[in-house]
Formats: structure tokens, sequence, C-alpha cells
């Protein structure tokens, strides 16, 4: 496997088979956290395509000795779901907001409190929970320091536990 | 410790980081705890079961396959078509290439808090970290650069913010040596404040130039934050309050002698990060100089770390010096004092000079420097 310096190497030269599993490697976890932000599994995904794009189209940010390339992934995927925000119109997020919080499929408790927690929280849960990165890249992700991802972290988690164990926040109310 | 201020540190365990004893011992006898680890420790595996569900929904992964079936702007009219992979691949090249020529994104920083992080660099290389505040009462960020021909002066303020822009006031310009000054000179906020203000408009993540005549540009750059960081150390952010390993920080030290306070250092910061110097120093007209290294040197004593604590026995008296933040990994340090320590070089030259700090190596204040052992 090579690292992230000689993959991005290879991804400058534009070296399509290496930018494939690039790709493969990393969509289905950018879409999952691009849908904490953008609402609906399509946004995700057409957010997830814009950011590859985007860094296939315009290989020129990453800095090997800063951090990993999975991390500077991430932060463009934030950046350009931030910028999707902008785009849509009021009617727009309205409805995104409402699919947001209706995937009764896969729900549960802790997963429907976790879709009442602000943005911000929910971001920077996802990706320490479920993508597992580490404070150090959920700093560069999200742009803030070491010290104070902890403590967000900590205010997250305290939000969390509050509405899961509210009794009377329960799925039905979103169903 | 009690359970609010060890809730934190029950989240940072939960995330596989290391914590304070206290919190660690607390943690390990407080039942409310335990159960708020456990509660942490269910909603991540929750978590992840639910992503994990949904990662399985989503659709196949392929970056051919991927740009057919979405339907984003370029693709419209085109989902049904079927063609050979490669020369799809070749199309979408050749889209974008043409594409990238037609469209102008512009990512903007995150514009989330109230406070504006300025990082002004000069010509030279040197940065400065700036929090500014829409305050009027807040102080002018300023910084006073040695150079060779003069003090580069500079001084930033907000001025009014329009959405994301921030209007700035800056004040920036070189105090020239006098011929035959020889270094016998010095600059204060009052040459600052004497300076012409200028105006210019910022956009966080864009990068703006002030041109200062005989100094070259300064290249300043901005990012909102929702807080000043409690520690900066010129260009750095010192976001954890836990020191590195090899580092030695003294922020903001009180000197104590017996109990009684000998010499508040508010505001002084200095910072050995990583070996990268040898020693930590400060001098003010009066005190003498002081210097802590985490290596025995000749003539110092040992002093014992406890957090933010440096005790130490000296001449029969009993020394602590406190300051803002734990000092070091370290369980010692070496602490030297020259009570009688007279500056030398250019500082020796500047009328009543009240004092200096920082962090390299003895060599800069002993012309023959007391050797490490």
């Amino acid at each position: 496997m090579p690292s992230d310096r000689e993959l991005w190497e290879r991804i400058v030269k534009a070296d399509a088979a290496s930018f494939d599993a690039f790709y493969r490697a990393n969509a289905p976890g950018l879409q999952g956290f691009l849908r904490q932000i953008v609402g609906t599994p399509q946004a995700a995904e057409d957010v997830a395509q814009e950011t590859f794009i985007q860094i296939w189209n315009r290989p020129n940010g990453f800095q090997p000795d800063r951090g990993a390339l999975r991390t500077y992934l991430y932060g463009i995927g934030r950046k350009r779901a931030a910028e999707w925000w902008r785009k849509q119109s009021p009617t727009q997020q309205g409805k995104e907001s409402a699919a947001s919080s209706s995937h009764s499929e896969t729900a549960s408790v802790v997963g429907d409190a976790f879709q009442r927690l602000p943005e911000e929280q929910r971001n920077l849960l996802w990706l320490r929970e479920v993508e597992g990165q580490s404070y150090a890249e959920l700093a560069a992700i999200l742009e803030i320091p070491v010290g104070t991802v902890r403590s967000r972290l900590f205010a997250a988690r305290e939000a969390l536990r509050t509405i899961w164990r509210s009794p009377h926040k329960t799925l039905k109310e979103d169903v | 410790m009690k359970c609010e201020e060890a809730a934190e540190f029950v989240s940072a365990l939960c995330d596989g980081e290391k914590i304070p004893r206290a919190a660690a011992e607390h943690v390990g006898a407080c039942e409310v705890c335990a159960m708020r680890l456990t509660e942490y420790a269910e909603m991540g595996a929750e978590l992840r079961r639910v992503a994990s569900l949904e990662v399985m929904e989503a659709s196949p992964l392929t970056w051919g396959k991927q740009q057919r079936t979405k339907s984003s702007w370029w693709q419209k009219g085109w989902e049904t078509m079927r063609i050979p992979r490669l020369a799809f691949a070749v199309l979408l090249l050749a889209i974008l290439a043409l594409g990238s020529g037609l469209v102008i994104l512009k990512v903007r920083a995150q514009t989330q808090g109230q406070v504006l992080m300025l990082r002004v660099k000069s010509e030279n290389g040197h940065t400065m970290l700036c929090p500014l505040t829409q305050d009027e009462h807040a102080p002018l960020c300023y910084s006073m650069l040695y150079l060779n021909s003069g003090f580069l002066l500079d001084g930033f303020r907000i001025i009014s913010r329009d959405g994301d822009r921030v209007e700035l006031g800056v004040r920036a310009g070189i105090k020239a040596f006098p011929v035959g000054a020889l270094g016998g000179f010095s600059a204060s906020l009052e040459d600052i404040q004497k300076l012409p203000e200028s105006t210019y408009w910022l956009e966080p993540g864009e990068k703006l130039e002030v041109d200062v005549p005989r100094a070259g540009p300064l290249t300043v750059t901005g990012e909102f934050m929702d807080h000043i960081p409690s520690i900066m150390l010129n260009d750095r952010e010192i976001g954890d309050m836990d020191p590195g390993p090899g580092e030695l920080r003294v922020i903001s030290p009180v000197l104590l002698r017996d109990k009684q306070v000998v010499k508040d250092y508010a505001g002084l910061t200095s910072i050995i990060f990583e070996a990268d110097h040898d020693v930590v120093y400060f001098y003010r007209q009066g005190e003498g100089l002081w210097v802590l290294s985490q290596s025995p040197l000749e003539g110092a004593v040992r002093g014992r770390v406890t957090l933010s604590r440096i005790s130490f026995e000296m001449d029969g008296a009993s020394y602590e010096f406190l300051t803002a933040a734990p000092v070091s990994r370290s369980e010692s340090v070496w602490v030297l004092h020259k009570p009688d320590y007279k500056p030398s070089g250019v500082f020796s030259k500047v009328p009543d000079f009240q004092g200096f700090d920082g962090a390299g190596s003895l060599s800069i204040l002993f012309p023959q420097a007391p050797a490490t052992k």
C-alpha cells in the first residue's frame, strides 16, 4: 500500500488507477460524513463527487508533512458542503433538513438523538466515533485548535446523552 | 475532584486519551462518572452500528460508476448512455478540463466566531499571531521587529465587520536607526500609535498585502475563531494544556520567596519546543536574570516540577515559580539565577533597558556560557 506521499505524487501525475483506488477507499466514509452536513444521501453523494473532482482537477493543496491525505480530503469535503449549503434556496434547505431527520430504516434511539444535535456537534462526533479521526486530524479538518477538539467533543457527547436520556424524546416524534 | 470537573476527562478517556492522575482516580472511584463513561461508549458503538447500516445502503462506489449515476449539471441527459469506461474517463477529463476554465469556485473560510485570528508575515519570514475582536476597548495588537535598518512597527485593529468581511485599521512603518546609534535605540507602542492608520478590507481565506516602504510587504491572512487561544507564542497556538515531550513552558510566572511574592512576570511567555532550544530565560532590570533548563547547568539548583509550580531552594531560602500552565512532563528543571547580570550587545546600549525574555542558547546570554552537563 503506497504512503500518502507516494499516492499524492501519483494523483498529481494524473495516475487514474491510483486515484480510483483512493476514491474507492475513501468515498463511502466521506459520503457518510457529508450526509451529516447536507442531510440526504443524494446530496452527500453529489458533494463527495465534487470533492473528488476538485482534487483530481486541481491537486495542489495537500502537504504530506502536515497531515494525512484522508484528513485533507475531509477538510475539502467539509468546505464543499458549506458551499453547497450556500447555493441552496431557503425552500430547498427546509426540504433537506426534513429529509435528514427521516431515515427510518436505519434509525435507532441514539441515531434519532444524534440527528437532533447541532450540525457542528454532529460533524465532530461522526468524525470521531464513526471515522475514528484523531484529535489532531479533527483539528485540521474543522480548523480548530486541538485543545478545543477535546472540549467540543465533551460538549457534543453531553448534548447527545441529554437528548438520548430524555424520556420525552422518542423516535416517534420524527416518523 | 468533582464530577463536573472530571466529566471532560471521561470524554477524553473514551477517545483513548491519557488523563490527569486526579481525574483518573476520581473516575475509578465514582459511580456517576463510571456510568457516564459506559454511556459514552454505548453511544459511540450505536453510532457506528447505525453508520454501518447506512454505508451498506449506499450505491456501488467506483469512480466511473459514480460519475454515470450522479445527476450533476454536466451529466444531465447522459444517464442512459453506455460507453466503455476508458472512453468515458477521457470524456470526463475533457469536460472537466474545459469546465475548470469557466467555473470560478470561491471557498470561504469558516465564518463562525467573533475573534479574528490574524496571521501577519513579514518579508523576512517572521510571523505574528494577532487575535482581534470588535470590542472598542480591545488593545491594539502590535509587534516591533528588529531589522538591520531599524524597527519594523505594525499594529492592527478591527474597525468594522460586514458579514464575512472585516475592515482593518493598520499602522505600519519603519523606525529607522539614526546614523551612529549602534543599537542604543528603542521603539515603543507610542511610536506605532504615531504612524498614520490605513484601512483595508480582509476576507477570511484570502491574502492581504500591506506594503511597508523599506521593509517589503506584510502578508496578512485571517480566520474567525470562537475564542482567543489561552497560550500563543509568535506564530504558534498552544491548544493543549498538556506539555509535549521535551517541552518546557514558562508562562506568566509569579516568583515567591519564602511564600512571599517577589516578582510578577505577567504576560511573559517562553517555551522550549521539543529540545529546539537549550534554555528558557528572562531578565528584568533590578531582578537579574533567571535561566531554566531541562538539563543540569553549572551553578544551577534542581527544581521540582509539580503541575504549574517549580519549587527550589536557593541561598537558604525556598522559592517557587507559579505559572499559568503545566511546566513540563519532567519532574525536574534546573534553575540558575544571576542577580547581577548585565545585558550585553545591543541591549547594553539601550537607555533604561527594562528586560527581555525568550528561549535559546546560553551563548546568547553569556560570552562564556555555563556548560550543560
